[in-house]
């Protein structure tokens, strides 16, 4: 008996002494690595959304996602965490998500899927037939050969996590706009504005018959280079389709989005 | 046997890797780069001085009852201390080695040297076996990360030197590639050594 007791109080001053000195290392390391692994996520954001300011972690629906803010507080972008059944298990993917809703990124965290076959998911040439796609869009891309189903755990997945991580977080994001009924609306001259890569871009919008006639640039902040050449696409496009929701001038998103919401919200107001 | 002798034996004539053969699953896993070979080993070297030196220092103290359990808290605790500050200090190597970081806790040389030696002998004879096996380790493990880099990938700790016109070895790389260069290399060295007749 009181050889049990002494050998078991050597281990335990042992066990002691080891849990000090592992207590004091964590205690200096762990700022440290702490450290790091913000400013990694600094990195991260900066890159994804070139406009950050400030970011913060928000949980909603159990799910945790960094939400990016600019410099007025806006939000430009969210990085949540999704996951989908593979063939394996389950496979766990980051989405990020800019402040148009579309897809910015997609990196895998984890899977247990067949190398070779299924675990080429997280080869960049699969997942960046991705990337640029909103929730409106189709999801159907280019399968990986032999890999069926953990192709389509990503389709599937992708998008689905997408819709929830917009709910959850994405606020307007993720409704769908309005549409609108042009041939209801009164004729007359609507004004109205929208923001490209700066605000301030003013629309007057003229309804003659139900139908959209004219649509006149007023004012528009963007480089003047870009900007121009939204200027000549989307206002005819928008004459043509009768919809406010055309196709971007090409070298120009930004510019031909903020049109496209200036006329939007001449016609809602 | 003189101190230099303690520390020099585990470079060649009782090297840990290609003679006693011993931690064989970190230097199969591991060694697919040069530097992640030099890291490991080098890490495993901090450890196995470490742990030498205390139970050494403490081969009196600890009843030989619970010696096992007692080496291990001591050899586990700075396996954590060395995770820790790889972690903290150079994340990218810390990343490479993963798993094999927590796993020196079970790599044989280490239980096997204080089994062995440093529950026997002196501190300062310890210390030189600590040393000198961990750096006999980390000698191995770099030889083997190098031939494996340099045949499947053409580079020497990240440098191009094979030129761009090299096809690559794939299966280096892999842990095929891992059994296959750890064989030659032993018997080459074995070979080596009967010709000079050390054995």
């Amino acid at each position: 008996m009181k050889e049990v007791l002494r050998v078991g109080l050597i281990l335990m001053l042992i066990c002691a002494v080891a849990a000090g000195a592992l207590a004091y290392t964590n205690q200096v390391t762990s700022e440290i690595i702490e450290k790091r692994l913000y400013e990694e996520k600094v990195a991260l954001m900066r890159e994804l959304f070139p406009t950050v300011e400030s970011f913060e972690d928000k949980e909603a629906d159990g799910r945790t996602a960094t939400i990016a803010y600019d410099a007025e507080g806006n939000l430009v972008g969210i990085l949540a965490e999704g996951k989908t059944s593979g063939y394996g298990g389950d496979i766990r993917f980051n989405l990020g998500i800019d402040k148009e809703g579309k897809l910015v990124s997609l990196t895998i965290v984890s899977h247990s899927e067949t190398a070779g076959l299924g675990a080429r998911i997280t080869e960049e040439s699969y997942r960046k037939q991705f990337i640029g796609k909103t929730i409106s869009d189709s999801f159907d891309v280019d399968n990986i050969s032999g890999a069926t189903i953990s192709s389509l755990a990503m389709e599937n997945g992708v998008k689905r996590e997408m819709e929830a991580i917009l709910t959850a977080f994405g606020g307007e994001l993720a409704e769908v706009p309005p549409a609108i009924d042009i041939s209801s609306l009164p004729d007359g001259v609507y004004e109205g504005e929208g923001e490209g890569l700066k605000p301030g871009i003013k629309a007057k919008v003229t309804v003659a018959g139900g139908r959209i006639t004219d649509i006149e640039v007023t004012n528009g902040d963007d480089t003047p280079e870009y900007f121009n050449k939204a200027k000549a696409e989307v206002p005819r496009r928008i004459v043509e389709e009768q919809s406010v929701q055309v196709d971007a001038a090409s070298g120009a998103s930004f510019s031909s989005q903020g049109i496209m919401q200036a006329v939007r919200n001449a016609l809602t107001r | 046997m003189s101190i230099m002798k303690e520390f020099t034996k585990g470079f060649v004539r009782e090297n840990p890797t290609f003679r006693i053969v011993l931690g064989t699953c970190p230097t199969l896993a591991v060694t697919t780069l040069a530097a992640n070979g030099l890291g490991m080993g080098l890490s495993t070297t901090a450890v196995l001085v470490a742990s030498n030196l205390f139970i050494s220092l403490l081969r009196k103290a600890i009843p030989d009852k619970i010696r096992i359990p007692a080496y291990i808290i001591i050899i586990a605790t700075f396996v954590t201390i060395v995770d820790m500050v790889l972690n903290a200090f150079t994340p990218d190597l810390h990343s490479r080695l993963g798993i094999f970081i927590p796993l020196i806790v079970v790599n044989c040389i280490i239980l096997g040297r204080a089994e062995a030696f440093a529950n026997k002998n002196g501190v300062v004879a310890s210390l030189a076996d600590g040393l000198g096996m961990g750096l006999g380790f980390t000698l191995s493990l770099t030889i083997l990360g190098s031939l494996r880099e340099l045949l499947s990938a053409g580079t020497l700790f990240g440098k191009n030197v094979m030129g761009a016109g090299y096809e690559p070895f794939m299966v280096f790389g892999m842990p095929t590639g891992g059994f296959l260069a750890y064989g030659l290399v032993m018997a080459l060295l074995n070979y080596v050594f009967k010709k000079l007749k050390l054995e």
